[in-house]
């Protein structure tokens, strides 16, 4: 970008400023939007007091389906939380210039959703009590041992690359917002780590930033490969699997790119945006999007029509249900809304725009979360030894409304999460967009609105 | 129709087929039934019929009288019942033993012809005229054991009131988990000793290699329930390896695989170390900004 002449330097920084850092003084819906998340969680909190008091018995978890929509949750969650490594690491080491400003959204998202998978385990467990004998008692040789390290690995990591691009916009804050109350400006004070903006502290921040974001690819990698893992290291039907992990994996990239373009058509409408995040923004992620897809899908034609082509014994009942018989309905819903017809619509410009993204987005991401529950589901209501001397309910398995309010204060959670970053900081790194459009690195270090504003009284 | 239909319906006709034969009635000679063992009965005969009885028949029939027979269509013949011995003499069992009929086999080529009388006259002990007074025959002996633990050579000696016995068989065990292990019947010599030669390939208990040698009359029936038992050191030496001992994938906590620890500790360690750096760059970003 063209360095502008001073005056328009100040004037675009100023703007930037302005806009970005508005959201956080007044935001239009926000109260009813943070009352229907308490809402639901509260709905949640409510069941998931039953369930502590009932014990697992309340779900409608049991003996050969006991895991259900917590666990699919929990992989949901965690390839939600993957968007963050894919975004700002792999395109942010390349060099792509249009993640930006969509670059803290996907770690805003990241954080989220990672703390609460963390959260969604524990909701499973029968006895929470005893989470912490993970630690006093795991087996190194067990996967969950290895989830656990990585989701914890991998959310201070999250939380470290949403912290350091977040310092330098902290002078900006700190000058501007002034009607909110003192503990936020201590929040402002305390993350601004003393930030002057001199070279050697930038030298400081993009080296930390540029070693983060390397060390994030393989971790990001682990926490998708090692979820799978949890299946595929058994030799159940449907989970004995070599291509689990990749599957994962690029499953999660699906996941993670509708969610932001979900996000990024919220933020764009709601924080009035609209400058920041183009039609250009949308056209980019959605062809992301696409792409992803294409493996995703690739990975599903592996993982279904090799097994179905040699219709092996005990498998062939497995596949049956998803292909023709009872889990075929939501098996082909998600195929369709999922993978296939996001791709064929995403091939036309007109669709690569905001609104029909979103929408598209909307549904690949609720056929995200079908699709984990069809992963875990079906093949544990079909065990190697015949089901027998059981109830009837023990046959199958439908999740229940306490399930259900719990994933939903889950998916509140991590919602709440995003909402209270995007409350307390600006959604795009001032600084970052600043320097794109070609600000002085001068006014950037001494920006003062006052400075503007008795300029403009003066003119 | 596939293999499997194949099998299931021929397994199916030939039960039918057997059954129908096992159904049909014995067809004994009346010469047969009026002819007479070359020896008459005697406590000798019983006691060796009693030993092929349980042999060759006992897995079918169950002990005479005890009416234990196994679940066969039709049911094997309890041989000591009252019905049965009515029926036979000594010569119509002689001919049901060697001929045999249906699922019955016939046992005139797998055992000797005095054989076949000495179960004959076995089975028909358990009737009124062919019962023997075993105890006129019987007396009960001594056993005592000398063991060799050069050669591993177990040495029996049977006696009465001190003085040797000969021609006393003999029967030697090694005690096993599930059963005692048969190792050898011999006939006591002219200085009353009778010996087996101890197996070299029998695993031992323990490390030591211990078993435990049995010996009793192989003929209880006349010469008395005496069994002696004596621990030896003779077996190959056997150590008990759990496999839970050892670092192995399924093992516990503490016996975690060495590589797969290193390499977990490993990762970890070094991500945790980098992001430890990290938090270090952070506060040398705030420190630098403290001083300018």
């Amino acid at each position: 970008m063209a360095e502008l002449n001073r005056e328009e330097s100040k004037r675009t920084l100023h703007k930037i400023v302005t806009d970005l850092t508005s959201p956080i003084q007044k935001h239009y819906g926000f109260k009813p939007w943070i009352f229907s998340l308490l809402l639901i969680i509260g709905v949640g909190l409510y069941a998931y007091v039953t369930q502590l008091q009932k014990g697992l018995g309340a779900t409608n978890l049991n003996d050969y389906v006991s895991w259900g929509l917590y666990i699919a949750g929990f992989i949901f969650f965690v390839a939600t939380a993957l968007i963050g490594m894919l975004i700002s690491s792999v395109l942010g080491l390349i060099g792509v210039k249009w993640i930006h400003p969509i670059a803290r959204i996907a770690e805003m998202i990241a954080l989220g959703f990672a703390l609460m998978a963390g959260l969604v385990i524990v909701f499973d467990m029968g006895r929470p009590d005893r989470a912490h004998h993970l630690f006093l008692y795991g087996r190194p040789q067990s996967p969950i041992v290895w989830d656990l390290t990585v989701v914890l690995t991998y959310t201070a990591i999250s939380l470290l690359l949403y912290i350091l691009p977040l310092i330098p916009d902290m002078p900006f804050l700190k000058k501007t917002i002034h009607n909110r109350p003192k503990w936020q400006q201590k929040v402002y004070n305390f993350l601004a780590f003393n930030w002057i903006g001199d070279r050697e502290q930038y030298r400081i921040l993009k080296r930390s930033i540029r070693v983060l974001s390397i060390l994030i690819i393989p971790v990001a990698l682990a926490i998708h490969t090692v979820t799978s893992w949890l299946f595929a290291l058994t030799p159940r039907v449907g989970w004995d699997s070599t291509i689990f992990g990749p599957y994962y994996v690029t499953g999660a990239f699906v996941n993670g790119v509708a969610a932001v373009l979900i996000a990024m058509y919220i933020f764009r409408q709601n924080f009035k945006l609209k400058e920041y995040l183009t039609d250009f923004h949308f056209e980019r992620v959605a062809r992301l999007f696409v792409l992803m897809m294409l493996v995703y899908l690739y990975f599903n034609i592996n993982e279904y029509i090799v097994p179905g082509y040699k219709m092996k014994k005990g498998e062939d009942v497995h596949l049956l249900t998803l292909f023709s018989g009872h889990y075929s309905g939501l098996f082909w819903y998600t195929q369709f809304t999922g993978l296939l017809l996001p791709i064929f619509l995403l091939l036309f410009k007109k669709m690569r725009k905001p609104v029909p993204t979103a929408i598209i987005g909307l549904f690949v991401i609720i056929a995200g979360l079908l699709k984990r529950l069809l992963i875990t589901v079906p093949t544990l209501e079909h065990p190697h030894l015949p089901i027998q001397n059981v109830p009837e309910s023990f046959h199958s398995y439908t999740p229940n409304g306490i399930e259900w309010a719990i994933l939903g204060m889950s998916i509140g959670g991590a919602l709440l999460i995003i909402t209270i970053l995007a409350k307390l900081f600006p959604v795009m790194p001032i600084w970052e967009i600043a320097h794109d459009k070609g600000v002085h690195e001068d006014d950037i270090k001494n920006y003062d609105p006052k400075e503007y504003e008795s300029n403009k009284a003066i003119n | 129709m596939n293999i499997r239909h194949k099998i299931a319906i021929s397994i199916t006709a030939s039960l039918f087929f057997v059954s129908q034969l096992a159904h049909a009635q014995w067809n004994i000679p009346e010469d047969s039934k009026t002819l007479k063992a070359p020896k008459p009965v005697s406590a000798e005969s019983v006691i060796a019929g009693k030993a092929l009885y349980n042999t060759n028949c006992a897995s079918c029939h169950g002990q005479p009288g005890e009416n234990n027979a196994i679940a066969l269509s039709p049911k094997p013949t309890d041989l000591g019942s009252s019905e049965f011995q009515a029926r036979s003499t000594e010569g119509s069992v002689y001919f049901q033993v060697s001929e045999g009929m249906g699922t019955m086999p016939s046992f005139k080529t797998s055992l000797k012809d005095d054989e076949c009388w000495q179960l004959a006259q076995y089975i028909r002990s358990f009737s009124a005229e062919g019962a023997v007074d075993l105890s006129s025959q019987s007396k009960d002996l001594d056993l005592r054991l000398d063991l060799t633990s050069k050669e591993h050579k177990i040495i029996a000696v049977a006696y009465d009131k001190g003085a040797s016995v000969e021609g006393v068989k003999v029967a030697f065990f090694i005690k096993r988990y599930f059963g005692n292990l048969p190792i050898g019947v011999s006939k006591t010599n002219a200085n009353g000793f009778a010996q087996a030669q101890f197996p070299t390939d029998i695993p031992g208990a323990d490390t030591l290699g211990t078993t435990e040698v049995i010996v009793k009359f192989a003929e209880e029936d006349l010469y008395g329930k005496k069994i002696i038992t004596e621990k030896v050191a003779w077996g190959k030496p056997f150590k008990f390896i759990n496999p839970l001992d050892d670092n192995h994938l399924w093992a516990s906590r503490a016996n975690t695989p060495t590589w797969l620890l290193l390499s977990y500790l490993g990762v970890v360690g070094g991500v945790w170390l980098t992001i430890l750096w990290v938090v270090g760059q952070i506060l040398k970003i705030r420190t630098y900004g403290k001083w300018h």
